[in-house]
Order: C-alpha cells, then structure tokens, then sequence
C-alpha cells in the first residue's frame, strides 16, 4: 500500500475507534473514510485486529519518536524534558480523537491490548533515563524512578483526555513538568522549573 | 493467609462472592469487554440462574467486584491507623496493608487497578475515582502532619499517587502481584517526595525498608 493511502487507512481506522466501542467497530465505514476498498486492506492485513494493533503500535511509537526527538541534546536534562514533554502535549492537543484511541479505546479492547499501552509508558520511562544521573542521587533512587514520573504525568494527562479536554494539556505543561522532575530533583527545584516553563509558555 | 494477620472481615453470601471472584479472573484472563456472563457462571461452577439472582448484569457484578475490593481496603487501612502511633507510622502500615492486600488477591487488585480506569464502563472509573480519593486523602493528612512546605502545584498529590499506581499495574500486569510489598519503600518516596521534600521521603522510604523487616 502506498504511504498516502496507508495513512489514510491510519487516520480512519483511529478516527472510527474512537467514535465506536471496539464491539461497533466498522471496517467498512473505516475503509469508506479512508477511500479504500476490502481487497487492498486484505492485501494489507490478515484481520482487523491485526490493523488495529499496528496502527496503535505506529500511533505509540511515533509519539515516543517525535517527543524524543524534540528535547535534543545539548540542553540541561530538565530543559530536554520540558521541550519533550511540549512535543507530546501539543501533539495529544491537537489530536484529541488519537489521544482517546490512545489510553481508553484502544487499551479498553483486551489484555494484550492494554499491554501496548502499558508498554507505551515504559518507553516513554526510557526517555528519562539521563534524569538518573543528572539528580546527582544515582543510587539513592527508587530503581522505578523513570516509571514513577511517567505514571506521575500519565494520571495527570489521563484525567484530561478521558474528560474530553485534551486540548488543556499544553497549558498544563508547567505542572506536568513538575510531577515528572519531582522524585529526580526534589520540590523545590522542580519548582523552579515549574516557574520557568510558565514564563516561556 | 490473612493481610496483614487479619481474617476476612467483609461476610458475603458464598455464591455472590465466587461469582466476584469469577469475575475478576475473567477479567484479568479475557478482559472486560470480551468477558460473558457465561465465562463467569463456568468458573465460578454455578449456573446462569445463580448469577441471574445475585447480579443484574455483567456490568453490576464486576463494579460490585471493584466495590469489594474497595472496600477491603478500607477496612486494612483503617485497621493500620492507631491513636498508639504517630500519622507518620499509621500511614506507613496502611500503604503496606494494602500492597498485601493486593498481593494476596491479585484478581481483585488488577479489577481495581487497571480494569476500572481503563477497560470498564464510566461507573468502573467512578469507584476508581472513590479509592483515589481515598489514597489523596492520606497523603494531604501526612503533609498536614510533618509541616510540608513550599510550592507545590494543586495536583502533586494526585501525581504522586499516579506514579505509584503506574508502578504497582505494571507488576499486576506481568503476574507479579507478589511482589508488590517489596515495592513499599519506592512507592512511599513516590508519594511523599512532591509534597514532603526528598529528604523526607527519603527517611520515610528507610522506615518503610525497616517495616519490611
């Protein structure tokens, strides 16, 4: 399939789990959006299931891509952060839709399912892992540190999607940051940082 | 094995509670969604009249489930606090009291934990939302008590709590209930550190460590 039509079928195949239950899913009326037909998608994919699963693994891992990608690498650790954390708030702003798909309407289908996005999280965990030696505490530290600050921000942006506001997020930047610096640097110069995003945002 | 020495405090009906407890397993094997009330009724060894007797649907058996589960927890954490022991102490044993809650009904704990928020109906997240509270609600009494100062945004308690969370579903997740009371020192730091100091949680998570012993 051609990259335009696959990301076609991408956008629609996500924008129809989004408006129906994984039980009310249509293939069909997912194929009809993306102006295909069954006999390319066959050529494609064995099942839909199948489908869902890559398009939520391509959905996951384009996310973790274009956050790391955005906190380059001559900055200070915290700034790295910020400007990552930026990248995906502003990404999940703008596709409130994707974002549904992303933590309740995909994970909801089944446990193998639910284990993306819980795999998801422990990616996104990886990206902190320079925030370790930064703190200067290396040994002192819970040993799930990184998966403590992602779940820190996860609850946070959680709360906002599930409630149908994602386009909040980019202004909840500042908090965020702060909930995801917090058990590296400690309150007060997670506080800083705080204040500091909320003067460039 | 009782939790934390106690015995099961909550009594329900045999039947009501083997169809409970099917319907965690279910949940946790198949998920909710693609759970029946069949798959229920089988591994509970009953039959679909018992269940159509106790439940009005899949959906009131399994929030029920999540209620059960809440519950217990209500009774081992008011079971740790103690007019003999400081906040600090009282909080300490709650937080364990739970942790092996879960490691002893790792059905019950993956229904609570992961089921309700992510792959219920609405009314799941709303007792979700019931037992969070609850968790908030011991941390903002532990930093009324040890005087935690600074500028903490309105959310860091519900982030702390979060970030514990996310640790304690990924050891449901892979079948590592068992685990979770070892956890006990890091989830405390993670609770504490935002509202308390590092410091503070530091010395928190060494008290925890020496609770393990």
């Amino acid at each position: 399939m051609d990259p335009q039509r696959r990301e076609a079928l991408s956008e629609a195949v996500l924008m129809e789990l989004a408006e129906m239950d994984y039980a009310d899913f249509s293939l069909l009326e997912a194929l009809k959006r993306a102006g295909l037909g069954m006999a390319e998608f066959e050529a494609e994919f064995s099942s839909l299931d199948e489908c869902l699963f890559a398009e939520y693994d391509r959905l996951t891992s384009d996310l973790v891509s274009h956050s790391g990608a955005a906190c380059g690498a001559e900055a200070e650790w915290p700034t790295r952060v910020r400007v990552g954390l930026s990248a995906l708030l502003e990404e999940l702003a703008a596709r409130p839709r994707a974002a549904q798909v992303l933590i309740r309407k995909f994970p909801t289908i089944r446990p193998a399912a639910y284990e993306r996005y819980a795999r998801f999280l422990s990616d996104l965990a990886a990206l902190l892992s320079d925030g370790r030696r930064y703190s200067g505490l290396e040994d002192d530290l819970p040993a799930e540190v990184e998966l403590l600050a992602v779940g820190a921000a996860e609850s946070l942006i959680f709360t906002q999607v599930d409630g149908g506001h994602a386009e909040r997020l980019p202004e909840m930047l500042p908090e965020i940051l702060f909930s995801i610096l917090v058990p590296f640097i400690g309150p007060d110069r997670a506080a800083d940082e705080m204040r500091n995003a909320a003067a460039v945002g | 094995m009782g939790v934390s020495g106690s015995t099961e405090s909550i009594a329900l009906p045999s039947d009501r509670s083997r169809l409970i407890e099917a319907m965690a397993r279910s949940c946790a094997k198949r998920g909710y969604a693609e759970t029946t009330i069949e798959d229920v009724v089988d591994d509970a060894r009953l039959g679909r009249s018992d269940f159509d007797r106790h439940f009005a649907s899949k959906e009131a058996c399994a929030v029920e489930a999540v209620e059960t589960i809440l519950g217990k927890t209500m009774v081992v954490i008011s079971a740790a606090y103690s007019a003999d022991m400081s906040e600090t102490e009282s909080t300490l044993r709650g937080l364990r009291a739970i942790l092996e809650l879960f490691a002893a009904r790792p059905a019950l704990a993956n229904l609570a934990m992961i089921h309700s928020r992510q792959m219920m109906p609405e009314r799941g997240l709303a007792v979700y939302e019931s037992g969070f509270a609850v968790l908030t609600a011991m941390l903002s009494r532990l930093r009324d008590n040890l005087g935690g100062e600074g500028e903490v945004p309105g959310v860091a308690a519900r982030a702390a709590i979060g970030g514990a969370e996310a640790v304690v579903r990924r050891e449901l997740l892979a079948g590592q209930a068992r685990r979770l009371p070892q956890l006990l020192p890091d989830l405390v730091y993670s609770a504490a550190v935002a509202l308390l100091g590092q410091d503070e949680a530091f010395a928190l998570a060494q008290r925890a460590r020496e609770l393990q012993r």
